[in-house]
């Protein structure tokens, strides 16, 4: 495990955009996946109270309900994640809501476990209509995790920001963030990712409008492609074509998809076996 | 405590003209409270234990706490406190990882008579709710955990916050429906009262044409106060009310607070 600074991830980062190649980071909720993504030269690893459920099996979505404390879930995989890596950053997810912790202290523990940076999961930025209305009323909702990026930024510690709207996007950017993170709805595709997703013009509009909000809050933002159709290489291709994103931060598409993918393809390869023992059976 | 005598009790209840009262409560003190003031059914859940707590309710909708495991830990003390009175569990039937076989095992295990399903997806609204029925964890699976229940003997109170829920429901054999007019906010505006009015009324209408028996109660919305609730009960035609902070947390908050402030009012001896 190693932790960097905020400025060793910056001229980390800096390096791969003058090698003309695109920032990637990876949601990792098992240490398998962290160990797998970092071969495959992953730029950052976030680690989240979504991962875990991903990797159970669960949808996404099953780190938005009130079935785990999420903060509990994301320290306990930072431990798993953290020392399952040798030479990349992990950035830890804090649920800026929470009622029973005090967020100053929340960051501090983080860091003193060994992530290298904070993010704003689980968001409340996935809740919308009148729901997403009563949260921001009563305190528990997006402005809150703006405030986590502000008090980050104040202690020099590296963020990644999901933003779903340009407003948020801006505001983001205005609080310090170091990487905002697009966000254009839930990933689709593979056995329980989300259905109905914008199509892949719609989301690149989306992603271009995200990041020149951000960009106009501060102009040396980084913005990266996140969710709803963008969930493989080929229509990431799309993004960086059509956007001036500098990268891409995939979960459900570096995890989840590519796990249902070859587990399913090699038990299928094992199975399709003929034994000399059974041959002659049924 | 077994189900038919207790639905028994509610329908002659409703045929004495009385309300039927099912108080929600997050403690064992409260529980006693309500008993002693004569609530036909009991619930606890686990927004009402959060606001017992002096936290915001709307965490049982966020990933701060496992609400199942608060629910069902707190059950057992608030079926001691609650002497003859039944008391109906709410769990989220979403759980990742307890079946609706547990859950239900686990209300019984802890003493309840009946479930309900509570926190429920009802509450989220727009493309997080569309998300959460695709992704298997909408309205469909409180249903099934209702049914379930009420197969094994159950009461079952279901939440609903349509007249196509409460269709539903019915379909599935829950006892009584729960119409949610969304979190309470006494004093409401004139123009969403009568709203909220209006939707409870519709939604009890379409209990009546698709059960004749079913039990109606409300909750929610401009519902904080006896005299606006008998106001809803008179309009709606409704057979009663689940009170939620309206019997709890304003409660509390009033007569501790008049209390304390009535003891530091005594005057100590002159010195």
């Amino acid at each position: 495990m190693r932790q960097f600074d905020r400025g060793e991830i910056h001229a980390r980062l800096r390096a791969v955009m003058d090698r003309g190649e695109p920032i990637v980071m990876g949601g990792a909720g098992i240490g398998l996946v962290a160990k797998a993504a970092e071969r495959g030269g992953i730029d950052i690893l976030m680690a989240y109270n979504t991962g875990p459920f991903r990797m159970a099996g669960h949808g996404s979505l099953a780190g938005y309900l009130a079935y785990g404390d999420s903060n509990a879930i994301t320290v306990e995989l930072g431990r798993e994640i953290l020392n399952a890596v040798d030479d990349t950053p992990v950035i830890g997810g804090i649920g800026a809501a929470d009622p029973f912790r005090d967020i100053p202290r929340l960051i501090d523990e983080f860091i003193s476990l060994g992530f290298s940076g904070i993010t704003n999961v689980p968001t409340t930025g996935l809740y919308d209509g009148r729901f997403r209305a009563h949260i921001d009323a009563t305190s528990l909702g997006y402005p809150r995790e703006i405030d986590l990026v502000r008090m980050c930024r104040d202690r020099d510690v590296f963020t990644v920001a999901y933003a779903f709207s340009t407003d948020e996007a801006k505001a983001m950017a205005e609080a310090g963030a170091d990487i905002v993170g697009a966000h254009v709805g839930l990933t689709s595709g593979g056995w329980i990712g989300a259905e109905a997703t914008l199509d892949l013009g719609a989301a690149c509009d989306a992603t271009q409008a995200m990041l020149e909000a951000a960009k106009s809050g501060r102009a040396d933002v980084l913005v990266v492609a996140h969710g709803g159709p963008f969930e493989d290489p080929e229509s990431v291709r799309t993004v960086f074509e059509r956007t001036d994103v500098v990268g891409y931060l995939g979960a459900s598409s570096i995890e989840r998809l590519p796990v249902e993918r070859a587990v399913s393809g090699v038990v299928r390869e094992f199975k399709a076996l003929s034994p000399r023992a059974t041959r002659t059976a049924g | 405590m077994t189900r038919d005598p207790i639905i028994s009790a509610l329908h002659a209840r409703v045929a004495g003209g009385g309300a039927v009262v099912v108080a929600g409560v997050g403690s064992g003190l409260t529980a006693a409270g309500a008993a002693a003031g004569g609530a036909d059914l009991i619930a606890t859940y686990s927004t009402a234990i959060y606001r017992i707590l002096g936290v915001p309710t709307a965490l049982a909708f966020m990933p701060y706490d496992d609400t199942n495991a608060v629910t069902l830990d707190l059950l057992p003390q608030v079926v001691g406190r609650s002497g003859a009175v039944p008391v109906i569990a709410g769990l989220g039937a979403h759980d990742p990882r307890r079946s609706i076989d547990r859950l239900v095992g686990g209300a019984l295990d802890g003493g309840a008579a009946g479930l309900t399903n509570e926190p429920f997806v009802g509450i989220y609204t727009a493309e997080m709710r569309a998300d959460l029925d695709r992704a298997g964890y909408g309205f469909a699976r409180e249903v099934a955990m209702l049914a379930e229940a009420r197969r094994r003997g159950m009461v079952t109170l279901g939440w609903a916050f349509d007249e196509e829920e409460v269709r539903t429901l019915l379909g599935a054999g829950v006892d009584v429906i729960g119409a949610m007019a969304g979190i309470t906010a006494g004093g409401a505006a004139d123009d969403a009262r009568t709203a909220a009015f209006d939707r409870f009324a519709a939604m009890t209408a379409a209990a009546r044409a698709a059960d004749a028996s079913a039990i109606v109660v409300l909750h929610g919305g401009p519902l904080a106060d006896p005299a606006t609730v008998g106001e809803a009960l008179a309009f709606t035609g409704a057979d009663g009310y689940a009170t939620g902070s309206s019997a709890e947390r304003a409660p509390v908050i009033a007569a501790v607070g008049a209390t304390v402030a009535a003891f530091r009012t005594l005057p100590l001896r002159p010195r």
